[in-house]
């Protein structure tokens, strides 16, 4: 189960934080006394600048969640394309190769699916097996990863691919002025990754060079329903955000990762490369806090928080294509890690 | 404003904002009684500068552990001029 590419794609249209915080006070300053809150919590997140799915002046004028999924469905298709199209063509391959594509997203949906609109709009194989995946957020990158890698051990000589499309900023809730949702607003952008895996004998066949799947961890933490998560409604997809998602890198995810290497016969020095989902600035400081990292381990991941905020989903995946273009040397270790609503963790063990 | 009004206006934010249910005297502990943490007590301090019509100030924190102080900060900050917000990381 070789991890052969990830291609990326943005939607076009790019505002800084600034930008963005100075359409956030035009907006809200009527309903909110300290409206320098705002502006606060959108610095906190450390955030540099985000891609849009729509022009910015757009957003006022979307009325209700009908017409952000449509945006969802239109943008999503688009750059969901171009990000396949991108990851293919680093491999060498073209659409008729795929044999299985995985589709994650929990910012939008759409019925047929953004993955079987790609098979018509890429020219996919009419028996490509489809498996579009709703509600595991964050997690989704890595629990794709892991499941693609499932797949991959019955059919090795197949490509498959994880599709991630994440417009957070359709999900904008503009009547929702809960500390939650102003994090949300100051935190999340779009983007889409794609991953290219393929099987043992697949890669064998293409000399694939890049790392492959030693591992996987499923972890379910019984009863957090309430840390993270939507709720969904007539206006469509409102935040749920607590305070507890920091305290479960402490309380769980320590834990979690030290069992699974120890299972795989490994520590943490044997580690090289940390690929982690940039879920916020306290999720990563906690994770400093709490594992045994080497200087600048995290710096793949802060550096993709600042620069294009929290993808979701299709975070943990831009951060791996970044590990990608600059592998460690061949037999290295690496560690795939998200968390999502669930709560959740999944942790992948790569080895170059 | 009295502090009877004052102490009315936290426990209408409080049920609106927080879920909370149950009534509040001023030696109700805040932290305790409306489960406060980061992101909760971002809310409370917000919903009450929207209440209130006031600006809290950073450190005005440190004054505050049960109702009667919370009342006493905020009839301290009734009037004042604008103010930086509190800190708050986001969890994210």
């Amino acid at each position: 189960m070789h991890i052969a590419t990830v291609g990326r794609a943005f939607p076009p249209h790019y505002a800084d934080q600034d930008t963005l915080i100075a359409a956030f006070r035009a907006a809200w300053a009527a309903r909110y006394h300290n409206v320098g809150r705002i502006e606060q919590l959108h610095r906190n997140v450390l955030v540099g600048g985000r891609h849009l799915a729509l022009p910015i002046g757009d957003y006022l004028q979307l009325r209700g969640f009908t017409e952000a999924n449509d945006a969802f469905v239109r943008v999503g298709t688009d750059v969901g394309a171009a990000a396949v199209s991108d990851a293919l063509a680093r491999a060498g391959l073209t659409p008729a190769d795929v044999d299985a594509i995985w589709f994650v997203s929990v910012t939008g949906i759409a019925a047929p699916s953004i993955d079987a609109r790609l098979v018509n709009r890429l020219g996919f194989r009419p028996d490509i097996k489809r498996t579009p995946i709703f509600g595991l957020g964050c997690v989704a990158g890595a629990a794709g990863v892991a499941r693609v890698s499932d797949y991959l051990r019955g059919f090795p000589d197949h490509v498959a691919i994880l599709l991630s499309v994440e417009l957070c900023s359709l999900t904008l809730q503009k009547e929702d002025l809960s500390i939650p949702n102003l994090i949300a607003s100051g935190l999340f952008g779009d983007g889409a990754a794609c991953v290219v895996m393929t099987g043992e004998r697949r890669a064998a066949a293409m000399g694939l060079a890049g790392p492959h799947v030693v591992a996987t961890r499923s972890v379910f933490y019984p009863d957090t329903e309430g840390v993270m998560g939507w709720n969904i409604g007539t206006d469509g997809f409102k935040i749920v955000l607590s305070a507890e998602v920091p305290d479960m890198v402490t309380r769980h995810l320590r834990g979690d990762v030290d069992r699974f290497l120890a299972d795989q016969g490994l520590d943490y020095p044997d580690i090289a490369t940390w690929i982690a989902h940039p879920g916020g600035p306290k999720v990563l400081e906690a994770m400093e806090a709490v594992f045994p990292l080497p200087e600048g381990a995290l710096e793949r991941t802060w550096r993709s928080l600042r620069e294009v905020g929290n993808l979701s989903s299709a975070s943990v995946l831009m951060v791996l294509r970044e590990a990608l273009e600059n592998p460690p040397p061949p037999g290295s270790y690496g560690l795939l890690i998200a968390m999502g609503p669930g709560f959740c963790s999944e942790l992948v063990l790569l080895r170059w | 404003m009295t502090d009877a009004a004052l102490r009315e206006g936290i426990a209408h934010v409080a049920r609106t904002h927080l879920g909370f249910e149950g009534e509040l005297t001023d030696a109700t502990p805040l932290v305790e009684a409306l489960r406060l943490d980061s992101v909760r007590l971002l809310t409370l301090v917000a919903e009450l500068e929207n209440h209130f019509a006031v600006m809290l100030e950073d450190g005005d924190e440190a004054d505050i552990a049960c109702v009667g102080d919370l009342v006493a900060v905020l009839r301290k900050r009734m009037g004042a001029g604008p103010a930086d917000p509190a800190e708050g990381t986001p969890p994210g």
